[in-house]
């Protein structure tokens, strides 16, 4: 009859009786992996999709060059100069238009204000929008059945028309880019409140709520300590696809007359001064242009790109 | 050999993946006879169900499948897949674990079932496809058949679409029908009940049964049969009398102490199994299940047992110590 | 069906109504006809009141909502501020304009959106999945307003290159267009290319990835492994079984962006200088133009509504677990 060998004994975590441990044995160890916190993972796999990482580069750059602009090019936008209507040349990089002002400058301060815009929007819109959607999701009642009917109601009517008309009280007013700001901002928190109330509606219910409910943690405690970290992966990844559709919407808004106002420059008055322009001096239309489908392009790879490392699914086209 | 249904030798299934091949069968054998009932017991991960998947012919285009799988002693690897798809649904067929997503939400029910016909007998007409899945649903124990032949999935229970299941599985009379854990995700009145329409589908085609599940309790009161697997491997084979009442391998014996008994005085506690189940990407060198064996010597971490005849018994068992171990319970 | 139908309509009456509520306050509280005689310091005040007075403005909001909608209801949507014309027959002119734009963007985005995410999550990791995503990423990138530009850049250099109109970048119709129902017709479609083309690029990028993912989950799904298990075709599986349920959530994402695609036809039509809806809403917001604002405000929230409608009703015939709803 064989013996058996005194049990070994459970592994760290693994159920069993208590049986005083010997030392987990090397056998034991099938797995072999290190606690990693949940962060380092999700970074970890972000840092490993080279498209988001070139994507973050390039967006990087991008920033960088439109916001130290006046240190790199020796002209300054609003500055007329000699040279009307030039061709790119080494003198002016982007050319210049017919007042003689450097193109190149222009292009990094249209950059630079919509740039601007653009994160200020996703700020305001996302900090705003997870505070109603967690507020809503979590209290339910009133919060949120507001919530719900204010979004299904300005999803009947095409957000730009309504961006339009409310921005138009503000057309030929000097520092345009602040209402600009906050009528855009206005209108694109509701999708991310609507996505956080979600997420919240489906945390709310979670063992670990419910746990700091028994240890005496008030309301406010739980919202931002446990339901919103919680829900961070989701508001960051909107968030950025935010900033892309931020930038869009400005630049629609000053291309149409209706955004950033003259004397301030943003990347759509620029395009729409060049529009007509395009066919003979094509310098004036399509750097604009570019910088702007670089910019969102970058946002987006990079949106993926996060979107994948908080929720890796196997169903993802890996670059 | 005559009266044989399915015959498995030497299977290995490896799927490729990121964090490199993963062993999920590493050399199973085993067959069954017309009419007979073969329990395959085992963990997750265990290679039960891709075993049975890789016969049927439904693995993705990742797997790698070597060995033989003969089918009334006809090859099935390598054979073109229009021919597979002649015996899929036809001569084989499977049911699978969750009834509630297994059937497809906007076509009818009825539909669904004369589909299989269809596609085994083009030669039937519309109508009678219809009347026949409508007998089929009255075979399988669902009232009112003829109106329920019209309905979606959506307005039948979880038990009702698993029994729909059932007949679309044997509507065109199998002589394999598989059964992936048909009661896994049913409640427990539930799974007596469907256990009673799959001896009825049985007894009215003829077929040999393999019911693939992790619940001895199923298997005992259902199977002649029983293969325990471990790790991609059979670890014991033999009818449910000797495996379960003479165990010949550590994991069996494992398993059974693991549960509670109907004799047990209350005050015992329940013994589980240390440790957890091996990973399919690098298993344990020699006898898989050696790291979390009592009985475990050096032989057992140097060799890979093979599943062999135990003299006396009709059981084989693939531990190099079976000879041994009757029956016996660690303490 | 017939009641699913009969309750969907129900739900849209109020909706119409609540949002011609909200419109008219939008527009009056952000809208201001009397701005331009206010900015100039020379206008005396008595005629800055009188006008005000005659444009209803000095009446409390509910009352000239009030006006305004039981105007609406019988279709007069009063008259232009500032040319004085009735609103009504210039903003159905401007929908018939702007509807061919749509329609056709629509039903070519669809097709093509379609049909690449399909073959894309057919074909997963594939170079044309990977093209296909490439494209998607780019165009789902672009600014509707420059691509617009662009496409009527690159019509205009053709047409200087070839010596000859191929690419039709200006207007909805050739001036003075008459004769033939074919003749007008196809010189409209010829209009159309680049404008729809601007938006069906951008839309096509979108709901391809939309679709693509949408066939991926299908295609994981149990019931797709079922109808393999039977042993049909694959070709039966695929249509029948994982297309069917695929296309599906698309129909809402189409409904849903059809406020969007408004926006992409107002910009649009806009660059090709087309006088459509998108002219209208510039215009009339250029020159505080309140009723006009206010009519096209209203009439596209119910376009919105109806397209819903209909996309809802789509989704309870192809989906029967909806039907109950």
């Amino acid at each position: 009859m064989l013996e058996p060998r005194p049990a070994p004994g459970p592994l760290p975590g693994a159920p069993g009786p208590g049986v005083p441990e010997p030392g987990a044995p090397d056998e034991l160890v099938e797995f072999g992996v290190e606690v990693r916190s949940q962060w380092r993972l999700v970074l970890g796999r972000f840092f490993r999709h080279r498209l988001a990482m070139a994507s973050l580069f390039l967006l990087a750059l991008l920033v960088v060059v439109a916001f130290l602009g006046p240190h790199l090019s020796r002209h300054d936008y609003t500055k007329p100069g000699p040279d009307l209507s030039q061709a790119p040349s080494i003198h002016h990089w982007f050319g210049t238009n017919e007042l003689g002002i450097d193109t190149f400058a222009q292009v990094q301060r249209g950059a630079q204000r919509s740039i601007e815009v653009a994160f200020l929007v996703a700020f305001l819109s996302t900090t705003f929008g997870s505070i109603v959607g967690a507020l809503a999701g979590f209290y339910r009642g009133w919060i949120d059945t507001v919530l719900m009917r204010l979004t299904d109601l300005f999803l009947t009517i095409p957000t730009l028309a309504v961006l339009l008309v409310v921005a138009a009280r503000y057309r030929g007013s000097r520092n345009s880019w602040i209402p600009i700001v906050l009528i855009i901002a206005g209108f694109t928190w509701m999708p991310l409140a609507r996505l956080v109330r979600g997420v919240t509606l489906s945390l709310r219910e979670r063992e670990f709520v419910e746990a700091a409910r028994a240890v005496g943690a008030s309301n406010a405690r739980i919202i931002f300590r446990h339901i919103l970290p919680n829900s961070l992966g989701p508001i960051i990844v909107n968030a950025t696809l935010v900033v892309a559709g931020a930038i869009l919407v400005e630049t629609a808004l000053s291309f149409l007359g209706f955004g950033i106002q003259p004397p301030d420059v943003s990347l759509g008055l620029l395009i729409s001064n060049g529009v007509q322009a395009a066919n003979t001096r094509w310098w004036l239309f399509y750097p604009p242009g570019f910088f702007l489908l670089l910019f969102c392009l970058a946002v987006n790879f990079v949106g993926d790109g996060l979107r994948d490392a908080f929720d890796p699914q196997q169903t993802r086209v890996r670059a | 050999m005559a009266g044989s249904v399915l015959e498995v030798e030497n299977l290995h299934v490896t799927f490729a993946s990121p964090d490199g091949p993963v062993k999920a069968v590493r050399g199973l054998d085993f067959s069954i006879g017309d009419g007979e009932s073969l329990g395959i017991v085992g963990e997750s991960g265990s290679g039960k169900s891709v075993s049975m998947l890789a016969v049927m012919g439904l693995l993705p285009r990742n797997a790698t499948i070597t060995g033989s799988i003969r089918f009334r002693g006809q090859e099935l690897l390598g054979r073109p897949e229009a021919e597979l798809r002649k015996l899929r649904g036809g001569k084989m067929a499977m049911i699978f674990q969750d009834p509630m997503t297994s059937l497809n939400p906007v076509l009818t029910v009825g539909f669904q079932i004369a589909e299989a016909i269809e596609a085994h007998r083009p030669d039937t007409d519309r109508k009678g496809r219809l009347a026949r899945a409508a007998e089929l649903l009255d075979l399988v124990g669902i009232p009112n058949a003829t109106t329920r032949v019209r309905q979606y999935p959506h307005e039948f229970s979880g038990g009702m679409r698993q029994r729909a299941m059932i007949a679309m599985a044997i509507a065109n009379d199998p002589d394999l029908l598989v059964a992936d854990e048909p009661t896994t995700a049913l409640d427990v009145t539930i799974q007596a009940q469907i256990m009673a329409v799959l001896e009825r589908a049985q007894e009215a085609t003829g077929a040999a049964i393999v019911l693939i599940t992790h619940d001895l309790g199923v298997v005992a009161g259902t199977a002649d049969r029983v293969m325990v697997m471990y790790a991609g491997r059979a670890a014991e084979t033999g009818t449910i009398y000797d495996v379960f009442g003479h165990s010949r391998h550590p994991y069996t014996l494992g398993l059974l102490a693991s549960l509670p008994r109907l004799d047990d005085t209350g005050r015992e506690r329940l013994v589980p199994i240390p440790g957890s189940p091996p990973s399919m990407v690098h298993p344990p060198p020699g006898c898989a299940f050696n790291p979390r064996c009592p009985y475990a010597r050096a032989l057992c971490k140097a060799e890979m047992p093979v599943l062999r005849p135990i003299e006396g018994t009709g059981q084989c068992s693939a531990c190099h110590f079976a000879e041994d171990l009757n029956g016996a319970r660690p303490t | 069906m017939g009641g699913f139908i009969l309750r969907r309509l129900a739900i849209s009456i109020p909706l119409i109504i609540v949002s011609s509520f909200v419109v008219f306050l939008l527009v009056a509280a952000a809208g201001d006809p009397l701005a331009e005689l206010r900015g100039n310091p020379n206008t005396p005040k008595s005629t800055i009141e009188a006008r005000r007075h005659q444009l209803h403005l000095d009446k409390p909001v509910l009352v000239r909502y009030g006006m305004w909608a039981k105007g609406a209801i019988h279709g007069d949507f009063g008259r232009s501020f500032v040319t004085g014309e009735k609103v009504g027959p210039k903003l159905w002119r401007a929908i018939g304009v702007t509807m061919r734009l749509l329609a056709g963007s629509v039903l070519l985005a669809v097709l093509f959106g379609v049909m690449i995410g399909v073959v894309a999550a057919l074909r997963q990791y594939s170079k044309f999945d990977y093209l296909a995503t490439l494209f998607a990423f780019i165009f789902f990138s672009m600014p509707v307003f420059w691509l617009a530009a662009v496409l009527k850049d690159v019509g205009i250099r053709i047409n200087e290159a070839v010596g000859h109109t191929w690419f039709f970048t200006v207007g909805e119709e050739s001036p003075g267009l008459a004769g033939s129902f074919v003749h007008v017709w196809s010189d409209r479609l010829g209009h159309l290319v680049l404008p729809a083309l601007s938006l069906i690029l951008i839309q096509v990028a979108g709901w391809s990835r939309y679709q693509r993912a949408s066939m991926l989950e299908v295609l994981n799904a149990d019931y797709v492994r079922t109808a393999k298990a039977k042993g049909l075709p694959p070709g039966k599986v695929i249509v029948r079984h994982a297309l069917r349920n695929a296309l599906i959530p698309v129909v809402t994402l189409v409904a849903i962006d059809f406020g969007l695609l408004l926006s992409g036809a107002v910009i649009t039509e806009t660059v090709f200088a087309w006088s459509g809806m998108g002219r209208l809403l510039i215009t009339g917001l250029q020159r505080q133009d309140i009723n006009v604002v206010q009519a096209w405000l209203l009439v596209s929230a119910t376009m919105v509504i109806v397209f819903n409608l209909v996309a809802d009703v789509l989704y309870g015939y192809l989906d029967p677990r909806i039907r109950r709803a």
